[in-house]
């Protein structure tokens, strides 16, 4: 049985997988009843809802649709972004505002294609003046700036 | 090619950092105090009534001692997360947090699991001000004074509505121990703050509400709600004519929301006294106590040890109101 | 009664247009076009910092400047929704999705020339509408118990899925996912936490600003870098920048739009709890419906920006009706504004009006005048933001990450919100692959909290009569406008699927 509709399968099994969770989580409050309902009441219900729909999503996608692959993850940029990010928060506490940013914005410029290191550097340069300026100086936000402040 | 690239540039990047950081970790001897901006954590949105007092005080407290106070807002979870945060903060006298009685009273009596102990993580140093809480009724509630309200409610079991800020909120236990008191049994109505449960009352969509006097108040004086007792032991001089609980027929009865100042466990005692003087000179200053009075608060200063005796006579208070009224908060 | 209104008018003009007073309004709209441009940090941030500022100013001039900065992020959040697909709060997500469109046709600049202009539109006829009818409507506004903003919520989620481009199933799905989104935190009902797994930080939920710059911001940005072509080939613009500024069949085509949505906006903005958000995306619903061709929509229709900017602009300024005129704060800006208006010595209420005559009319005489600031100030910068645009992705995409983890760090200073913040990004990111909407989703998860809410508390309130929904009258106004929005959408997709059933077979 061929998939016609590639996105729509993977969605409807990700929404059947999210109402599923839903409801197991709110196994764990009051349902109460539906005149004086219980924090447990809607979210079951939405997640019933929402597996409902997902199947029903998942199955139509086997009959209509024209079979085109989901073009491949970005891995690289996910992992690269996400750890930019880390490091970041991680950071600002850690080892200070600008030491965290110049973190976050090399590792994310080495998630693109092009790497120029002199670019790279010099942009990042420019990206750290501007947001000392604008958030510590301007905004008055409070964060260190090293990691010995 | 390209990989050798960034790894150089990695590596070049690192250097950098090490070679331009030059750590200056000199203890220093203890100097005089303040050394830097004073960190006031207040455990409530920005804009509330522990927020205004707080940015009031703030204000002066940093004038005097010669460093800003800077108000970090840090609501949330009733106010637990901004009161947590500040006892786990360092003990140098740099970071003070507005403790109130959700904070310190209400909150580790009504919750399953706080992470501070409102006496073994803090240091009390000073109240600064206490709001009253008014009960007030809609207009269109045929009942003039407390009196006639409990009768009617004791007529009417289980139909009148009242609101509150939330459960576990002041204005709940204030409420529930009107209930008990005078065995009447209304129903609880939450809302998500003093706003809204004010907006509820002026609407009609419940009859009652036992509010924070700074919220009701303008709408008592405007004579959209109709005050009918205060809560306080003392009639509140912003409404005269009303008369307290108390007085009503239930001497003894007393719910108010008390502010005051408090250090992380630790702090050195020389700045816990020198910030008590300053505190206890701003809240008697009269400029300071009209302002507070405009707000509905009054200023009130005590000790360190009257603190702790309070917090221990209120949670016995409203501890057995909480598990009367079967409030549990995760 | 009509000459007081012109008295009073002219005792706020006469306030509002002295030095010091412009002044501070153009401080105010200065630096809320500023912290609007920048995301994560919106007018609740701005106004809390300021706020110290105006202690030491007098009560008029503190309230002008206040004010200023909250109507002023408005404008700046539409400019970044517009140009790299960030909104600046709530109400700019619906201006993202097709004045980003539009940027990306290289209409980057009639986008943001024709959002400042609805604005300006807005907010003039928004003080007109606060000068004159502010006391009756915010009566109207405390009839809302309830069951009406139950209602309310019904109908605008209904509204949601019309702003669906594919599929209607899955963007209803979007929607019930959001709706769980807004579930996590405490339950004002029950005082319990909800899918908060014990994080503290997620008692009080999950932050707008979070899921928007992951949902919208990462996820965008991770979507552009998938191509295994050089970077320097995705940059925003891909097509020539054509004309700065809109042209004549344009305005024509807003004007219709940017009236629909200021009267929506007004109509929403008096609402406590209703605001910008609602305002913005039944703009847009409405323009969508109502336009001739509604596939346009997505693809960069000016209707499709002018109607939601004017909206939440409208909202805005007639937020200020209740909050000054009843006391009662809509959201957490406008509490602080009345925090501020406190420390003042001035208690916010009917009295305000009485009392403080020149307060009043002078704050509404200096929102007209701080309108029409910000579109003096926005329609030149246009130029500028377009030169932006003409950067290449490569150092774009660096400089918006930095900028989103600041914004989203700064929030609430919580490492907490940075995970979720990735985690919103992929999420966001499979979404795009799977093309699911998120708009609908970050729609529900700003008003499904209000709805369950509200529910509860309505069945609360009558005991568990379900009929209190239908028996009160302006609850039954909104549900059977809801029903009819359900019919106006079913019955066409009926007719379309016939038509696509009957193309497919004969494409065999």
């Amino acid at each position: 049985m061929k998939i016609k509709n590639q996105e729509d399968f993977w969605a409807g099994l990700m929404f059947v997988g999210f109402g599923a969770l839903a409801i197991w989580l709110s196994t764990d409050y009051p349902m109460g009843t539906a005149s004086r309902m219980g924090p447990g009441y809607f979210p079951t219900y939405l997640g019933a809802i929402m597996l409902v729909l997902g199947a029903i999503v998942a199955m139509m996608s086997l009959k209509s649709g024209n079979g085109e692959k989901i073009t491949p993850f970005a891995w690289k940029p996910m992992i690269m972004l996400s750890l930019g990010f880390l490091l970041f928060g991680w950071g600002v506490d850690h080892i200070g505002f600008i030491p965290a940013l110049f973190g976050l914005s090399v590792i994310t410029a080495a998630a693109g294609q092009k790497f120029n290191v002199v670019e790279v550097l010099l942009m990042t340069v420019v990206l750290i003046a501007g947001a000392v300026g604008i958030f510590i100086y301007g905004i008055e936000l409070p964060f260190p700036l090293f990691w010995w402040r | 090619m390209k990989a050798k690239y960034k790894m150089k540039t990695l590596l070049a990047g690192v250097a950098a950092l090490a070679v331009t950081a030059v750590p200056v970790t000199v203890l220093a001897q203890a100097p005089a105090y303040p050394t830097k901006p004073i960190r006031l954590v207040v455990a409530f949105p920005a804009g509330g009534s522990t927020d205004i007092i707080a940015r009031l005080v703030a204000q002066r407290l940093g004038e005097k001692l010669g460093q800003q106070v800077i108000v970090d807002n840090r609501g949330g979870a009733g106010g637990t997360i901004g009161t947590e945060i500040a006892a786990r903060a360092a003990p140098d006298g740099h970071t003070l947090t507005m403790g109130t009685t959700s904070t310190h009273v209400i909150a580790p009596a009504a919750y399953a699991k706080v992470n501070y102990d409102p006496v073994k993580d803090f240091e009390p140093i000073t109240l600064v001000a206490s709001t009253p809480y008014l009960l007030v009724l809609h207009p269109g509630v045929k009942a003039n004074n407390l009196k006639e309200f409990i009768a009617l409610a004791k007529s009417q079991p289980g139909k009148l509505n009242y609101a509150s800020a939330g459960t576990g909120s002041t204005t709940q236990l204030a409420m529930e121990m009107l209930n008990r008191a005078a065995g009447i049994d209304m129903v609880h109505v939450p809302y998500g703050g003093n706003g809204p449960a004010g907006a509820a009352t002026l609407g009609g969509q419940v009859q009652a509400l036992f509010g924070s006097m700074p919220a009701v108040l303008p709408h008592a004086q405007a004579g959209r709600l109709r005050p009918i007792a205060v809560g306080t032991a003392q009639r509140s001089p912003a409404l005269p004519n009303v008369p307290t609980v108390a007085e009503s027929g239930f001497p003894g009865f007393e719910v108010s929301l008390w502010l005051g100042f408090f250090a992380p466990k630790g702090t050195p005692k020389p700045i816990l006294t020198r910030l008590q003087k300053e505190l206890t000179d701003i809240a008697g200053n009269a400029e300071m106590k009209a302002q507070f009075e405009k707000n509905g608060a009054s200023a009130v200063t005590n000790t360190p040890a009257e603190m702790t005796a309070l917090m221990k006579t209120e949670l016995e208070k409203y501890g057995k109101v909480i598990k009367a009224a079967g409030i549990q908060l995760k | 009664m009509e000459s007081d209104i012109i008295s009073n008018l002219a005792l706020g003009f006469s306030t509002a247009v002295s030095p010091i007073n412009l002044f501070y309004c153009f401080i105010g709209v200065l630096v809320g076009t500023l912290i609007g441009v920048l995301p994560g940090i919106g007018p609740v941030a701005a106004v809390a910092m300021l706020l110290p500022l105006t202690f030491n100013l007098d009560a008029v001039g503190a309230i002008i400047m206040l004010s200023g900065i909250y109507y002023g992020t408005q404008y700046g959040g539409s400019t970044t929704a517009i140009l790299v697909n960030l909104p600046g709060e709530s109400a700019s997500v619906v201006t993202c999705m097709d004045g980003y469109a539009m940027a990306r046709i290289g209409r980057a600049g009639p986008a943001l020339a024709i959002a400042a202009i609805g604005s300006f539109f807005a907010g003039t006829v928004g003080t007109i509408l606060v000068a004159l009818l502010g006391p009756p409507l915010a009566e109207i506004a405390l009839k809302f118990g309830a069951p009406e903003y139950f209602s309310l919520m019904v109908m605008a989620l209904i509204a949601a899925a019309v702003l669906a481009h594919g599929s209607m199933l899955k963007t209803i799905c979007m929607i019930v996912l959001g709706l769980l989104v807004g579930i996590v935190g405490t339950d004002v009902n029950s005082g319990m936490s909800r899918f908060t797994f014990g994080a503290s930080g997620l008692a009080d939920g999950l932050s707008f600003v979070v899921i928007a710059m992951g949902l919208f911001g990462f996820a965008e940005i991770l979507c552009n870098l998938q191509d295994k072509a050089d970077t320097a080939s995705r940059d925003i613009l891909n097509q020539k920048i054509t004309g700065l500024m809109p042209t004549v069949v344009d305005m024509k085509a807003a004007f219709g739009a940017i009236c629909r949505g200021t009267a929506i906006g007004a109509f929403f903005g008096t609402l406590p709890g209703g605001g910008p958000t609602i305002s913005a995306f039944s703009a847009y619903a409405v323009e969508k419906k109502l336009a001739k061709d509604p596939s346009r929509f997505g693809k960069g229709a000016i209707e499709g920006v002018a109607a939601p900017e004017s909206a939440n602009n409208a909202a805005v300024q007639c937020a200020f009706i209740t909050t000054l005129t009843l006391g009662i704060p809509h959201g957490a800006t406008m509490a602080l504004l009345l925090g501020a208006l406190t420390i003042q010595g001035i208690a916010p209420g009917p009295q305000v009006m009485t009392q403080r005559p020149d307060l009043f009319w002078g704050l509404i005489a200096s929102m007209w005048i701080g309108n029409a600031m910000l579109v003096i100030l926005n329609l030149p910068l246009v130029g500028l933001w377009i030169k932006l645009l003409k950067v290449p992705y490569r150092f774009l995409y660096p400089a918006i990450m930095v900028f989103m983890a600041i914004g989203v760090y700064s929030v609430n200073n919580l490492d907490l919100d940075i995970y979720m913040t990735i985690f919103f990004g992929i999420l966001g990111y499979i979404f795009i692959k799977l093309k699911c909407e998120p708009a609908p989703l970050i729609l529900a998860f700003v008003l499904g909290p209000l709805m369950e809410e509200n529910l509860r508390r309505a069945l609360l309130i009558s005991r568990g009569d379900p009929t209190v929904f239908i028996t009160r009258p302006i609850s039954a106004a909104f549900l059977i406008a809801t029903a009819l929005l359900l019919a106006f959408m079913i019955v066409p997709s009926f007719r379309k699927k016939r038509e696509e059933a009957v193309a497919d077979s004969e494409a065999l």
